[in-house]
């Protein structure tokens, strides 16, 4: 029997800010299987605010455990320092849970969900959206496969001037973000990086933070397999946004935000351009209605998500990794600061 | 120097005036309104203050006990007006004893009349809107300053430098094919280096004197567009080739005033894809999407044609090179015939800068090279 035929799988949002509003609740009210019950913040006006804006009859409440009985699943997207607590409150109640990428501030805490959400068979899925996108699943396929030949090493960048303002104003917090750009924009990309080319094995990583969230970022990564790759985030400066692939076949093209094709460059055809797709309804999918809809299905049948909690916690491990070995990024047009530098001796 | 509260901190401006202020070990708070824009003010470590310049109440609130304020905001039409006649009342009741406030160049127009050449010349905005909202801010700081506040008005022109959307989109548009060069180059590019503009802010926070003034931020000599242009390619990497225009051939492409989308415009974004992709993830509109789509599937295929052939763009065929981008700032500002010397912000204020024209473009080339513009191979050949 198909999902749609059986009663929808009943999820509360915990956490109404702005990407509640923008993505995921839309997304879940416009699933079939899935029934939006509750709608949970700390500030019960958000809340109410986002159930009359959608028009949906969830209830609201100002604390989860006000709800509990009305939900199979939460939809966690809350400031990250707050992750593993709350997931942790919704396990207590045999609840399964969504959250919304990174999966805590730590690795320690990542785990101890993981470990918490195997003990109770509970799901634990992470909000990478982009791991369900089908250029990205099909970049895996053929890397697999052999299809590229070597990968001989990579370049990712993904930066924008700005970005949305989260309505709590937890990205610029360390405590509460767990990092700046690296966690809250690139941790997208991480996990694609690992997903593609396996375990990290050395890192080497510089940020702009004096103490403060970092809002530019560059690392070195090689994975177990040698292949070996750098990345370059921003918040401040709009990037180039995508993933560049050198293998012994072809440049392997995949823009950050193109969810169906890939471009391929083809060494023994110069100035040639090819490009494949996954997928046969040429895109305009939603996705993060379809991550949602893994989510929904984990819970009814049991099965693993697409990122369940272990896959995520690994984006987690190569930040903390990354973070080890900070470095001061090099700002050679401040002037200033390398004068004020100079002054303290650094 | 005094306590200072920079409103408007996570702008461009703001976050340079920030992290210079940061790293000289200066007493100040950033004050911002969204927190999207805020990341080179968040990696310095000091809290950040939110302020909703339209809440009259959290402005008084949050500008108590500042001795200096300097108000690089910006915004929307409120925020312009509204929230910028809410600042000015909260510093009016504290007594705060220091204004800087950002104007603009453009207040003379984009064609200015020769008395430009001075702050005490006529401003014309030839209505410019955004040039006419910076006027009539100047207006009421003039007020102010005869309520016993000391305001410092500053006057840059376009502010290029490290993260500056200009400095960007003129290496976006020496990349994108032949650049006009309008009357040979010879105008000043009256552009200032951000940190220059800094500097300016420092020095009216300083100044024992000169309050209630207007003040240009420039260089300290004039620089032609043509050398700006060539310096620019040169250290992107960009072999130039300028086509020659007149200031007559740009005459009508000078932006007087904003132009309004036709309705046929509006209709094309509404049914563009983008648009609908974007606005269906809003619940109520993704019904109406999905209903507009399945009504437009059950017509007849000619009749879908039909439809979509009257929403198409015009097919422009071009011959046998594109148009030149007559219309964009970048060349429209090379009409500007007069060099607004920042002559009285050195004479009364003891502003000194500290890059040289060619300093600056020293941090600007730097810059490129971090932000991946220019190929590091290339700079170094």
């Amino acid at each position: 029997m198909g999902l749609s035929k059986v009663k929808p799988v009943r999820l509360g949002m915990i956490g109404c800010g702005a990407m509640t509003e923008i993505a995921h609740l839309p997304a879940a009210i416009r699933s079939p299987i899935i029934e939006v019950t509750a709608l949970v913040d700390r500030d019960l006006d958000r809340a109410n605010l986002l159930r009359r804006m959608f028009g949906c009859s969830a209830r609201t409440a100002a604390r989860l455990e006000d709800v509990v009985e009305t939900l199979d699943g939460v939809v966690i997207v809350t400031p990250n320092h707050t992750h593993r607590m709350l997931t942790e409150l919704a396990f207590e109640h045999g609840i399964s849970a969504f959250v919304q990428k990174p999966l805590s501030t730590t690795y320690a805490d990542a785990i101890a969900v993981c470990e918490l959400a195997r003990a109770k068979e509970l799901v634990l899925t992470v909000g990478f959206q982009g791991r369900h996108f089908a250029s990205v699943k099909l970049m895996k396929r053929l890397i697999d496969a052999g299809f590229f030949g070597k990968v001989e090493g990579f370049h990712c960048e993904y930066g924008v001037r700005g970005g949305y303002t989260s309505v709590s104003g937890y990205n610029l917090s360390r405590e509460q973000a767990g990092g700046g750009v690296l966690v809250t924009m690139g941790s997208h990309y991480l996990d694609r990086m690992i997903y593609w080319f396996g375990e990290p094995r050395e890192v080497r990583y510089a940020d702009d933070s004096y103490g403060g969230v970092e809002g530019n970022c560059k690392g070195q990564i090689r994975f177990d397999n040698g292949i070996h790759g750098s990345f370059f985030f921003s918040k401040a400066i709009a990037l180039k946004n995508k993933f560049s692939i050198e293998t012994e076949h072809y440049v392997v093209e995949l823009p950050a935000m193109e969810t169906e094709q890939i471009t391929l460059f083809p060494r023994a055809l110069p100035g040639t351009k090819m490009q494949m797709g996954a997928s046969v309804d040429g895109g305009n999918i939603d996705y993060h209605r379809v991550e949602l809809e893994d989510f929904a299905h984990s819970i009814r049948s049991g099965s693993s998500p697409v990122v369940d909690g272990f896959e995520g916690a690994r984006s987690v491990k190569l930040s903390e990794q990354l973070y080890r070995c900070r470095t001061q990024l090099e700002e050679p047009w401040a002037w200033y600061r390398n004068l004020a530098m100079a002054g303290r001796g650094q | 120097m005094n306590r200072i509260a920079v409103v408007g901190a996570s702008g461009f401006v703001g976050s340079a005036l920030c992290e210079r202020l940061f790293f000289e070990g200066i007493n100040f708070a950033p004050f911002v309104r969204g927190t999207g824009n805020a990341a080179r003010v968040s990696r310095l470590g000091i809290p950040i203050r939110r302020l909703d310049l339209l809440d009259s109440k959290a402005v008084l609130d949050a500008l108590t006990g500042f001795d200096v304020v300097v108000n690089c905001s910006l915004g929307d039409k409120a925020a312009v007006s509204r929230g910028f006649h809410n600042l000015l009342l909260a510093m009016e009741r504290l007594r705060t004893s220091r204004l800087i406030h950002l104007s603009s160049a453009s207040i003379y127009g984009v064609e200015p009349k020769p008395d430009c050449v001075s702050e005490e010349g006529s401003p014309d905005p030839q209505s410019n809107q955004y040039a006419e909202m910076k006027l009539r801010q100047d207006e009421s700081i003039f007020r102010l300053s005869q309520k016993g506040v000391a305001t410092y008005i500053l006057c840059p022109g376009a502010i290029v430098g490290p993260y500056s959307v200009f400095s960007i989109g003129l290496a976006e548009i020496l990349r994108s094919g032949p650049m006009p060069l309008v009357d040979g180059g010879a105008n000043p590019s009256n552009l200032v280096h951000v940190d220059n503009l800094v500097e300016a802010i420092l020095a009216a926070a300083r100044s024992s004197s000169g309050a209630g003034e207007r003040y240009f931020v420039n260089e300290t000599r004039p620089v032609s567009w043509r050398t700006v242009l060539e310096d620019h390619a040169r250290i992107l990497g960009i072999q130039l080739e300028f086509v020659q225009v007149t200031t007559d051939e740009v005459r009508p492409f000078l932006s007087k005033g904003p132009r309004r989308a036709r309705l046929r415009d509006q209709g094309r974004v509404l049914i563009s894809p983008e648009f609908r992709r974007a606005a269906s993830k809003l619940a109520p509109i993704g019904w109406i999407n999905d209903l507009a789509s399945a009504t437009f599937g059950h017509l007849p295929p000619r009749t879908q044609n039909r439809i979509r052939e009257r929403l198409q763009w015009p097919i422009s065929v071009n011959g046998s090179r594109p148009a030149l981008p007559l219309s964009s700032r970048f060349v429209t500002a090379q009409v500007r015939a007069y060099y607004q010397s920042p002559q009285k912000l050195t004479t009364r204020l003891g502003w000194t800068p500290p890059l040289s024209y060619e300093a600056g473009m020293e941090t600007i080339a730097n810059w490129f090279e971090f932000a991946g513009m220019v190929d590091s191979r290339a700079r170094r050949a």
